[in-house]
């Protein structure tokens, strides 16, 4: 046979086949290096980002009353009550008192921190939010306070709207209404015909009444769906519903809210009483009772909604009390 | 030999080599990435004292405040003296300031005109740790003072503990 005596094609073909079974390894072995640097590249990228938005976390919590525009470049923040992640790292807010939408996706993140007072300094809250929400402000049911409205950040998509009919189907991820005053049967009633296309959970409401209770709707199909009810105490808390993206994420970050109030209260408590052991002279015997204080301890620790109004009436006649101190040039509770 | 067995062998050779080389090329590459994780974390650490030193600073537990109007760089004594005694007098107090301070040593020394020393919150390590310290100057208000010996001179200092990478102890 021809092919036998030819050893030079056999040599020939042997060494192409040994060429391209060990160039095919070479070349696997590099691409899998390439992908293993790529994740590797995600990873400390997100990373970076996560430590990032750690220090940006703490430096804003400490700068009461400030709003800042964050650069984010182009990242994808999805945020709970208790932990935040962007690609697949991912960090906790150990006890800051945080209200976001479950998404931030963009350029940019918005942080707003407000100091809860009631009637003592607790905490400050941290609103966080992206150019992907927009906040529609109702006007035309209920009542409309234009002063809460200036109050937001002029760097969110916010906007005034008289019905939420009147509000277009625009590029946003999330849509937020915010009613004031409004009766339960009026927001249910609201028709969202041209926001029908966008997913449920992902346009909602928050009903404010200056009573101290909220109402937390949903979207569902052209109308909006009761979710539940809860409550703020201090002005604080209005635009922390406002930005928390469902009831039970604002829920979660209230309960960390009065834990820390109830600690708080306690530590004032003691306070009171060593100024009262103090026996200052010409100064009243206000510190002897901490009536007022143990209430607000007590209500704290376990709340429920019925004791709302018991709660302001005790925070009200202790703001009061620690005024007429003022008058008499005596240390002041808080 | 044969001519083509030695072509086999020489090719065989250069592949050893090549990888040789690259098993070097990789190992310098996970010494540096080594280095940068160290070094990472060195960051991390010095940040995380920064920041505990931070919320120490604006502590609503700690702060001066006159009618609710905080004042800035000030601790209130009879604060500090309430919150020594009751961080960790529940379960729920010591689980929560913990969670907040981490392993830290905060600490406030009174150095003018009296001089005093608090441990204000001890939750330190011992052992192979690495501490980062952070000093803060600070007022110190005491309500029960006289009105012009109320305000004295201190400082604040937090000291952060962790435990270094590739220790297990």
């Amino acid at each position: 046979m021809v092919w036998v005596k030819k050893k030079g094609i056999m040599e020939v073909q042997f060494s192409w086949i040994f060429i391209l079974v060990v160039g095919a390894i070479i070349l696997l072995f590099f691409a899998s290096i390439v992908t293993k640097q790529k994740q590797s590249s995600d990873i400390k990228f997100s990373g970076t980002l996560v430590k990032r938005m750690r220090s940006i976390l703490t430096g804003v919590e400490v700068s009461s009353g400030t709003s800042h525009k964050i650069d984010i470049p182009n990242a994808r923040i999805e945020l709970t009550c208790d932990t935040y992640s962007i690609g697949r790292t991912g960090g906790s807010y150990k006890n800051k008192i945080v209200f976001s939408p479950s998404l931030i996706r963009g350029d940019e993140m918005v942080t707003w921190t407000l100091p809860w007072s009631a009637p003592f300094k607790i905490a400050n809250l941290l609103l966080l939010t992206g150019l992907n929400t927009k906040y529609v402000f109702i006007d035309g049911i209920g009542d409309f306070d234009q002063e809460f409205y200036d109050s937001f950040p002029a760097n969110i998509t916010k906007e005034i709207a008289n019905t939420p009919f009147n509000v277009p189907l625009e590029n946003y991820d999330k849509v937020k209404f915010v009613f004031v005053n409004a009766t339960d049967s009026e927001v249910l009633s609201s028709n969202l015909f041209f926001l029908q296309s966008m997913k449920d959970s992902d346009v909602r409401a928050v009903n404010i009444k200056s009573d101290g209770h909220l109402g937390f709707f949903v979207k569902n199909g052209a109308n909006f769906q009761f979710e539940g009810e809860s409550f703020y105490i201090g002005d604080a808390l209005k635009p922390a519903a406002v930005f928390a993206e469902d009831l039970e994420m604002y829920e979660c970050s209230l309960s960390k809210a009065m834990k820390r109030f109830n600690f708080v209260t306690k530590l004032y408590m003691n306070r009171t009483q060593m100024l009262a052991n103090a026996n200052i002279s010409e100064c009243p015997a206000a510190y002897y009772s901490t009536n007022q204080l143990e209430q607000i301890e007590a209500y704290t620790r376990s709340f429920d909604i019925s004791d709302l109004e018991s709660l302001n009436d005790a925070i009200d006649s202790l703001e009061y009390r620690n005024s007429l101190l003022e008058q008499k040039s005596c240390p002041y509770i808080y | 030999m044969r001519k083509s067995q030695i072509k086999i062998m020489e090719s065989m050779a250069v592949l050893f080599v090549f990888f040789i080389l690259l098993g070097f090329g990789l190992i310098f590459y996970s010494k540096l990435q080594r280095g940068s994780i160290q070094e990472t974390q060195s960051e991390f650490v010095t940040l995380s004292a920064i920041e505990t030193a931070q919320l120490v600073s604006f502590l609503p537990e700690l702060s001066c405040t006159q009618n609710n109007v905080r004042i800035e760089n000030c601790f209130d004594k009879l604060k500090l003296e309430s919150f020594r005694n009751y961080w960790n007098e529940t379960t729920e107090s010591l689980a929560y300031y913990n969670s907040l301070f981490g392993n830290t040593l905060i600490t406030i020394e009174e150095i003018y005109p009296d001089s005093n020393f608090f441990v204000v919150y001890n939750n330190s390590l011992s052992g192979n740790v690495t501490m980062l310290s952070t000093q803060v100057p600070i007022l110190l208000f005491n309500a029960t003072a006289p009105k012009n010996k109320d305000f004295t001179f201190g400082v604040l200092e937090v000291n952060v503990y962790t435990t270094p990478i590739g220790f297990s102890g």
